[in-house]
């Protein structure tokens, strides 16, 4: 009877090793229950923290470049009008506009549910237990979040800016507005994958993971 | 030599008939006999393992090649989201138009419910995890017969006594009070019912949905733009699983 709770102890104890790319990977099952539980809830949080009005130099930020962008490369002259009681949103105007010169600048116009989403993600991401990977984990995961935000925001600068420009131009809002995010989307998702995937593939290979845990836990049952 | 003994064929030694091998040398002193070939038996080995005439489904599905797979796979995923799509139009009432939009918007649920039935169907023992699966789905409906039919019985039954006729010939006072006995209880039961279970649950939902809008009113709700965004790094997420799936080496234990 000992005998046989050794044994049972020590299949329970075995870890279930991944080796892809010449190196090892074990991730704990909680730690890949963060990711899948925690990444949604992450996401959300910082989503309404970025909603909250003490991030308004966020806005006010992103307004101002864009005004600089049209105004030093694409030749518009626009001019950004920041409230004083920070209630409503600052706006962009620009005179003799053929439709209405004033736009707003929103939560979404700062694109704060695509860094939300990219946040927590990357904040949910698993480290393996190998010393190897451990070494250098969080050096990369900041390399990743500084990389994939800043260029997630220039792009987004570019994409208001050349909306504002295309509409001053006399393309209708809806029309381009729509055209240019289907186009950001997938450039910014694409980039994204792919600097997991370069950087920090221990995102996709914990997903990865659960099918040879579960395999092994039923064939040690 | 008599009939009771036989000789060696190599060394010639004489031995006695009930013995196998030679006493002297070891060899077998008479060969055992082949059993004849039957009719209609061959043995030709390469058709080891092709006399299934009626393979199963699953043993098919698992020796087409990748390419055919997923178009299968794809297909069908397809196919359940078209019948999906049209039952939840026709029930909720629906415009037609939306069609389009709730099949793409139910691709990405059905392609996973699919694919996770599948792989358990192709990579387990079927029959097991069907007759296990059953026997969940009776006892389910057990359990929720037990806690529906009470329900049902203290709301309808009001209404059911209420509207029952005595046949049998009672004096209408007798009647008339055996009416208002039932009446009484069953009004009484479902009162007690709604006072304890339906009004605090309902009281307590209705606070938290309350709490809930007038927390996040001044936040603005995006658009469909993040599940585009989700989804594509979704589907560029299952191609590079797929390719460590390829891969990866088998898992060790230590």
């Amino acid at each position: 009877m000992r005998e046989h709770e050794k044994e049972k102890s020590k299949s329970q104890s075995q870890k279930t090793i991944l080796k892809l790319n010449g190196r090892s990977y074990v991730f704990s099952p909680f730690s890949i229950m963060i990711l899948i539980i925690g990444a949604p809830i992450l996401c959300l949080f910082v989503y309404f923290f970025l909603s909250l009005r003490i991030n308004y130099w966020l806005y006010e930020l992103t307004a101002k470049q864009i005004a600089f962008i049209l105004n030093s490369i694409l030749n518009v002259n626009s001019q950004v009008i920041i409230y004083p009681e920070q209630s409503t949103f600052p706006t962009i105007f620009i005179p003799n506009h053929p439709f209405n010169g004033s736009y707003s600048i929103s939560t979404e116009c700062i694109a704060a549910h695509v860094f939300s989403i990219f946040i927590g993600i990357i904040g949910c991401v698993p480290s393996s237990k190998d010393p190897l990977n451990m070494k250098d984990f969080k050096w990369r995961k900041l390399m990743v979040l500084i990389i994939s935000i800043s260029v997630i925001h220039i792009l987004n600068i570019f994409r208001i800016a050349l909306l504002l420009f295309f509409n001053f131009n006399g393309i209708p809002f809806e029309f381009i507005h729509q055209s240019l995010f289907f186009i950001t989307a997938i450039i910014g998702a694409l980039f994204f994958t792919f600097v997991l995937h370069k950087w920090l593939p221990e995102i996709f290979i914990s997903i990865y993971y659960i099918y040879p845990l579960i395999s092994q836990r039923k064939r040690a049952n | 030599m008599t009939v009771e003994e036989k000789r060696c064929k190599k060394c010639g030694q004489i031995n006695i008939k009930s013995v196998i091998y030679c006493v002297n040398c070891g060899a077998i002193l008479d060969k055992p006999e082949l059993f004849p070939i039957e009719q209609g038996i061959t043995n030709d080995v390469s058709k080891i393992g092709q006399g299934k005439k009626n393979a199963s489904l699953i043993d098919r599905y698992k020796q087409l090649n990748l390419g055919l797979k997923v178009a299968l796979y794809f297909g069908i995923v397809v196919l359940v989201n078209l019948v999906v799509s049209l039952i939840l139009v026709l029930s909720l009432g629906l415009p037609i138009e939306s069609y389009f939009l709730l099949f793409l918007g139910l691709f990405i649920l059905i392609m996973i419910i699919v694919g996770v039935i599948g792989n358990i169907t192709v990579f387990s023992d079927f029959t097991a995890h069907l007759a296990k699966a059953i026997g969940q789905l009776i006892v389910a409906i057990i359990i929720i017969l037990i806690i529906v039919v009470p329900i049902y019985a203290v709301f309808a039954l009001p209404s059911i006594i209420g509207s029952f006729s005595v046949t049998m010939s009672l004096p209408p006072a007798v009647e008339a009070a055996i009416e208002a006995i039932n009446d009484a209880i069953g009004n009484a039961i479902a009162n007690i019912f709604n006072a304890l279970v339906i009004k605090p649950i309902e009281g307590i939902g209705r606070s938290i949905g309350e709490n809930f809008e007038s927390a996040f009113e001044s936040v603005e709700v995006p658009g469909f733009e993040p599940f585009l965004l989700i989804t594509i790094f979704v589907i560029a997420s299952i191609f590079i699983i797929y390719r460590y799936h390829l891969i990866a080496r088998k898992p060790l234990n230590i």
